[in-house]
């Protein structure tokens, strides 16, 4: 127990480190390299806690459910402090500030401290937090459109999951109506916050007219899906999980169907995001402990995933401006290692075998057919169409004629963390065992707490 | 204006990819359009107008300079020449022009944009270096510079041409891409009506032409769900229906409804017809050579496609001019608005003129101080020697010193090579294409058996015709693509009556038949599945086999051969009073014969010493899964094999009837000499003699002993090649090697079955004396010649006149396929489908992509093509002088061409100033060992070495 606090307070306190180191005069690039270093460690933190935790659940805080890792969420801490150490290293240092660098650092906390609890008023209070967090990187004169655009549709989320927080656990035990209404008011939040249809909108218009990064550390951890876990899921009628679990397939295929015919890179990563983003959310509705199991490690590959393209569309943008899927950038000569570690991150968003995704996409696929015998399909229609565009997306940036000019390789920073990422993705791809059944420990407990009726820790 | 329009078409077609129907690839210069200018004005044209790479990239240069492929004597002499005068002329007191050049050549100077320089200067540590092991920080180095250029004043304004066509300037301004709209529809509706038998329905009404074809097509009220705009398509079509427009009368109604005004009529068709280049290409192709069609020549022009294309931008652009501006504009004033709305091209930042100017500084070592020493004046005349030696000046000074040092080599080799001499006369000799491969080929042979005597020439041999072999469905031209062929030959069963032969033909056509009908099914939808369902997993069968075990797939079939192949048959080689299915006479006279055979010996000049037997060896290559198989052919023979063109020689030249009219002639061919033809596949090196049931007597144990020769030089010569191949495949004993390259052919998944003609570079046209015993790593062209018996110099012009275009056609291919394997070429070889039968698309959809695929070219060095004649100077000057189109390609630069003379042994290189000694800079190395000795262990290409092997070693060979 000791250790596992141990490693739990640098799971916490890494972030903090960067965010006091802020304070003091230092020059960027010399906060970066503390904020490289701080997400490593914690991601080395998250990853041991994720191989300690297997079926029990420990509690930092003893006797409140404030802060806790369990089978169920420590597959969900390496997600933040991955999500960092990508942004912080890979991000280019023309855009990179003191502010920019604690801002991330907050965010990531907030995130991981989400993550880590299940007290419903905290849960809302981070929320809102990472949410503010959020819109305030996007003060920049550029993207106030964006802010402006994601500010009607975050806080929105904001004000229906603390009303729906407020009717739930405040009066919804004297109040008989006030529990459903509460409960669907979260869904709504939720359903916005991840960009479900036909609240997705903003979701494409934030990753094309806002910023990359912000954008990738906001989205990627699903803090919506955990909200959904953690709040809904144990209270939920079974009408509510088979009307969110259509309406996510729908959104999976549909976010699926309309990035294979974007234009922009930015946009069609934005849909990438929403189809993948459904997937989980689909998972999470089942009520077998596959698909819960196989939710949970499709939310980790994919947000691993999914941080490695966009970041490989930052590092081309940041050499060759913004790019479009309608040309071909020839870029393979120049990034051969990028070439392939976007294949790899791609192919791990489709469940291709060999990688993390595809545990969990056959997991997923069992679950919510037996779920939706029909619809369940869906599954594997968004992954063949994400397929699609994975490799169009590979097809323009790196196929075509070669790019005449100076070099502009990958940087020996940049190198190293996407290598890290795709050895992740392909090495946990070939030993699933431990954390698939783990997962399904889990899922199992999930159910339970499921017919318990209560958020309660098993 | 009809004429007028008429008229740019024609233009524009000049300048269209001149490839035809995939199955005949003939090799071209890639910008055969612009060879009325000087090679170096041409590539750089062709840049502008097809938006190609004219060189090959700095990095790559500058890669071929670290490794001593270009020496800096090279870069110095070249830029001496260049430079000539002004070489030393100061330059802002920085150096002399020379030593900035060569100092630019050798590092480079980057014009760095946007967010590519804002990297530079934020991302990599770029504004420091390191000297003496310490890092020095060159900031304030880059903040002089940045002075320097405020000091210097307002850059020149860029200026800017208007587009072409209305999808540029739409896209300018920000609007959609017309072509993204246009190009699906149009791509399918092309390859719907040009196929040649892929699809399972044939297109209706394509015996109407391909404009009326698409009206009655599109006249249907089904057009309006086809695409968005299908209302405004369907109305388009109408209004050229209701007016019984045709196809120009159709284009000039749309450019007049697009307000295309008659000024801006070439460059918008041209843009219109480059941007679908590979098809435009081939309706042109269609239109002027019907006669490569694979299957069925349909009625297409490439008025045509103009029109088609005008009625489809009319249609997209038509609810598009309603949308587009603040008020509703006609069509006809969009081109006008949309023009008048470009933006402005910015000039140039401060950093991005700076960034140059910081490189030139570091070259140099310049501290700051020097920068800010530096007058406004000074920093002009850097920023304008900059722009003057700017990167494609850069490249093309650096390919001509590349170009310059392999043909030095080349001529420093020819120099100083003596062959030994021959101890006996030829026990045989063997007749060759002139194709760089069998260069090795001839070699090899030579050294396992030094009593063979070896010769090139075109590989069809003179023999110009249409064949159709007893297996085809259709006949195919073999000769070069300049010739069209007057004569039809067919290969038939020696005897058609015979029962096995019946037997053969009816399994042949049984199979074709179930062959097809499977094809077809497995393409449809319920016979599909069916398919599928029963025999998919059979299918499975022949895929693994092909791609695992190719030699064991080969085995199989070829027990199935006897029932279907041909076994014992005839060409129909002598004249014949019936209708040819192409062509106009069928099968050739014996005073046809008689001057074929006879043009050929004198050519070859052997026509006082014949061999007991001479072997005319054709060659063809063939592979799997291959849709550029033909490119791998004989270029003489029109991308085909040149195996039957040397079985036809063969057997006029041993047709009693024409050495009669020969010995008539002054030709006497001793009875005793025996004409044998056969045909080397480059790819597996497996070589057929044909017509041996014919054999007399007496020839038999000459063919036993060239057989035996073959074999072995066969062996060598594919260990030799699997030197070019993966690291897997070299290092292999002669007989793996050979099982090596047979298994690559056969391979289903090989995208490298060979690698044709990847290194070609020079051409000798001379006695094989000259080069005997010389390794030249199959890089040159060897051209029979003998300069002894031709005082007059006619044999020469003729060889030469049907020589050059082919070695050029390939020369330029190669090279421009290799300086821009995209743009020029077609590609990688692994997104590529077959469409129509007619050529290949990237994917599902694409232009027709048309020339060399990128993996034919990846060991190739892009030179031009160096000629050396061996010839005195009054029998070149005489041939120069009467051939005009030589003359004018070697005044335009488009091959080099140099003289050696039969006697002095001394070598001119042509220059624009006449001729000009060369004198021999670097040693000939001789060798103690065979060819196959010295590439052992070897990879890349090899430096020309004289081969000695020990004289032991020769005997025991003998």
């Amino acid at each position: 127990m000791t250790a596992r606090l141990a490693v739990a307070a640098v799971l916490f306190a890494a972030p903090l480190v960067v965010v006091a180191a802020a304070r003091l005069d230092l020059a960027t690039e010399k906060l970066r390299r503390i904020a490289v270093l701080a997400g490593a460690a914690m991601s080395l933190a998250a990853l041991v806690l994720l191989a300690w935790t297997d079926d029990g659940c420990h509690r930092f805080l003893a006797g409140t459910p404030l802060l806790r890792v369990d089978g169920f969420t420590a597959v969900l801490l390496p997600i933040p402090a991955v999500t960092w150490l990508a942004t912080v290293a890979v991000t280019p240092r023309s855009r990179l500030d003191r502010a920019g660098l604690s801002r991330t650092a907050w965010t990531t906390l907030g995130t991981t401290a989400a993550f880590a609890t299940r007290d419903p008023w905290l849960l809302w209070l981070l929320w809102s937090a990472s949410t503010v967090a959020f819109l305030s990187s996007l003060a920049r004169p550029e993207t106030l459109h964006a802010r402006g655009v994601a500010a009607a549709y975050l806080l929105s989320s904001v004000v229906l999951l603390g009303v729906g927080v407020g009717l739930v656990f405040g009066v919804g035990e004297r109040v008989s109506w006030a529990r459903e209404v509460g409960l669907w008011t979260m869904v709504v939040a939720i359903l916005i916050r991840k960009g479900i249809f036909p609240l997705h909108a903003w979701v494409p218009h934030e990753f094309e007219r806002g910023r990359l990064g912000p954008s990738v550390l906001f989205s990627a951890p699903q803090l919506g899906s955990y909200a959904f876990a953690v709040l809904v899921f144990p209270h939920a009628t079974p009408a509510m999980l088979r009307t969110v679990a259509v309406l996510s397939l729908v959104t999976a295929v549909y976010g699926a169907a309309v990035a294979v015919c974007q234009r922009d890179a930015r946009r069609a990563c934005g849909y990438l995001f929403v189809s993948q983003s459904a997937l989980v959310l689909a998972g999470l509705e089942g009520t077998s402990p596959e698909a819960i199991a196989g939710a949970l490690v499709v939310w980790l590959a994919s947000a691993v995933a999914f941080t490695g393209i966009a970041r490989c569309i930052l590092v081309l943008e940041v050499r060759r401006g913004r790019l479009a899927l309608t040309t071909f950038h020839g870029g393979y000569e120049q990034f051969p290692h990028l070439a392939t570690s976007f294949l790899g991150f791609g192919l791990a968003c489709i469940g291709f075998p060999g990688t993390l995704g595809f545990a969990g996409e056959e997991l997923l696929v069992q679950g919510t057919v037996g779920a939706f015998p029909l619809l369940g399909f869906a599954v594997v229609v968004a992954s063949a169409l994400t397929g699609f565009t994975v490799l169009r997306m590979y097809f323009s940036f790196f196929c075509g004629r070669r790019v005449t000019g100076s070099m502009k390789p990958l940087l020996s920073h940049e190198l190293l963390v996407f290598g890290a990422l795709a050895v992740f993705l392909v090495a946990a791809g070939l030993l699933p065992e431990r954390l698939v059944s783990s997962r399904l420990t889990a899922a199992h407990a999930l159910l339970e707490q499921r017919t318990q009726g209560a958020a309660r820790c098993p | 204006m009809s004429v007028t329009l008429s008229h740019h078409i024609e233009e524009i077609a000049e300048i269209l990819p001149a490839q035809g129907p995939i199955r005949v690839f003939i090799h071209h210069n890639t910008l055969h359009a612009f060879e009325s200018m000087p090679f170096e004005q041409a590539v750089l044209d062709a840049r502008r107008t097809l938006g190609c790479e004219p060189f090959l990239s700095e990095d790559r240069y500058r890669r071929e300079l670290e490794r001593g492929r270009i020496t800096p004597a090279d870069l110095e002499a070249v830029l001496l020449e260049e430079l000539g005068d002004d070489a030393d002329a100061p330059i802002a007191g920085l150096d002399r022009r020379i030593a900035l050049w060569r100092s630019m050549a050798m590092h480079g100077v980057s014009h760095e944009t946007g967010d590519g320089l804002a990297w530079i200067l934020t991302e990599s540590r770029t504004l420091e270096h390191v000297e003496g092991g310490a890092r020095i920080e060159d900031r304030p180095l880059w903040e002089a510079c940045l002075a320097a250029i405020a000091r210097a004043g307002d850059p020149a304004p860029c200026d800017a041409s208007p587009p072409d066509r209305h999808r540029d300037a739409l896209v300018a301004c920000g609007g959609p891409d017309l072509d993204l709209e246009v190009h699906p529809l149009l791509i399918r509706f092309l390859a719907s009506y040009l196929d040649q038998g892929l699809a399972a329905w044939r297109m209706p009404g394509r015996k109407q032409g391909m404009y009326a074809c698409f009206v009655e097509l599109y006249g249907s009220a089904i057009t309006r769900w086809c695409a968005p705009w299908g209302d405004a398509l369907l109305e388009a079509v109408a209004d050229d229906r209701r007016a019984d427009r045709d196809a120009m009368a159709s284009l000039e109604h749309s450019l007049r409804a697009l307000g295309v005004t008659a000024a801006q009529q070439p460059a918008w068709l041209r843009s219109t017809a480059l941007v679908l280049r590979g098809w435009a290409g081939m309706v042109r192709q269609i239109e002027t050579r019907p006669d490569r069609v694979p299957a069925f020549a349909v009625p297409a022009k490439l008025v045509d496609f103009f029109a088609i294309r005008a009625l489809l931008d009319r249609a997209v652009l038509t609810p598009l001019a309603a949308t587009l501006f603040e008020r509703p504009v006609p069509l006809a004033a969009s081109f006008a608005a949309l023009q008048e709305r470009m933006p402005e091209n910015a000039p140039p930042t401060a950093a991005e003129r700076a960034w140059p100017l910081f490189q030139l500084m570091r070259i140099f070592g310049r501290k700051p101080e020097f920068v800010a020493a530096c007058t406004a004046e000074d920093v002009v005349a850097l920023e304008r020697e900059i722009a003057r030696f700017d990167v494609l000046t850069r490249r093309r000074v650096l390919h001509l010193a590349y170009e310059r040092r392999l043909r030095r080599r080349f001529y420093d080799a020819l120099l100083q090579h003596r062959a030994a001499p021959r101890e006996r006369p030829p026990a045989f000799q063997a007749v060759f294409c002139l194709d760089e491969r069998e260069e090795s080929m001839r070699r090899h042979l030579e050294e396992v058996d030094p009593d063979v005597e070896t010769f090139g020439t075109a590989g069809f041999f003179g023999v110009p015709m249409y064949y159709r072999g007893a297996t085809d469905a259709h006949p195919r031209p073999l000769c070069p693509v300049v010739v069209r062929p007057e004569h039809f030959v067919a290969e038939t069963e020696a005897v058609a009556s015979d029962r096995s032969a019946r037997w053969r033909q009816w399994w042949r056509r049984s199979a074709g038949l179930v062959g097809k009908n499977v094809h077809v099914s497995s393409r449809t939808l319920v016979r599909g599945t069916l398919l599928m369902a029963l025999a998919g997993t059979f299918a499975m069968i022949p895929l693994v086999l092909r791609v695992v075990f190719p030699k064991l797939s080969r085995r199989l079939q070829g027990v199935a051969l006897p029932l279907v192949g041909e076994a014992n048959t005839r060409l129909v080689l002598h004249r014949r009073p019936d209708p040819p299915p192409i062509g106009r006479h069928l099968g050739f006279t014996h005073d046809e014969m008689a001057t074929i055979v006879r043009t050929q010996l004198e050519n070859l000049g052997i026509v006082g010493h014949f061999a007991p037997l001479v072997c005319v060896f054709g060659h063809g290559s063939a592979s799997l899964n291959n849709p550029h198989e033909s490119a791998y052919d004989c270029g003489a023979c029109g991308g085909g094999h040149g195996g039957p063109n040397a079985r036809a020689f063969a057997e006029m030249a041993n047709d009693p009837e024409v050495r009669r009219r020969l010995a008539a002639q002054g030709i006497a061919i001793p009875d005793e000499t025996w004409f044998v033809g056969g045909e080397r596949n480059t790819s597996t090196n497996r070589i057929t003699l044909f017509d041996l049931d014919r054999l007399p007597e007496h020839a038999r144990p000459h063919v036993e002993r060239v057989r035996a020769a073959l074999d072995r030089a066969r062996e060598r010569e594919a260990a030799e090649r699997c030197r070019h191949f993966e690291p897997a495949a070299r290092s292999r004993t002669p007989r793996a090697a050979l099982a090596h390259v047979e298994g690559r052919g056969l391979d289903l998944a090989q995208p490298r079955p060979e690698y044709g003609h990847g290194s070609n570079a020079l051409c000798l046209v001379g006695r094989r004396d000259t080069t005997r015993g010389l390794f030249l790593d199959r890089r040159c062209f060897l051209v029979s010649y003998d300069p002894a018996g031709d005082p007059e110099a006619v044999i020469l012009a003729r060889v030469l006149a049907a020589v050059v275009p082919v070695v050029v056609g390939i020369n330029l291919e190669y090279y421009f396929g290799t300086v821009d394997p995209i743009g020029y070429g077609a590609g990688s070889k692994l997104p590529h489908n077959v469409t129509s039968l007619l050529g290949v698309m990237d994917g599902a959809q694409s232009d027709l992509r048309t020339g060399l695929t990128a993996q034919m070219v990846e060991i190739h060095e892009p030179v031009r093509l160096t000629l050396v004649v061996e010839a005195s100077a009054r029998a070149l000057d005489h041939v120069l002088r009467t051939h005009d189109a030589l003359r004018q390609l070697l005044d335009r630069r488009w091959l080099f061409l140099a003289r050696l003379d039969p006697t002095t042994r001394t070598l001119e290189e042509r220059a624009s100033d006449g001729f000009r000694p060369h004198a021999v800079g670097e040693p000939l190395r001789a060798v103690a060992e065979d060819s196959l000795a010295y590439c052992a262990g070897r990879t890349g290409a090899l430096p020309f070495v004289q081969l000695r092997p020990p004289a032991a070693e020769r005997h025991a060979r003998t």
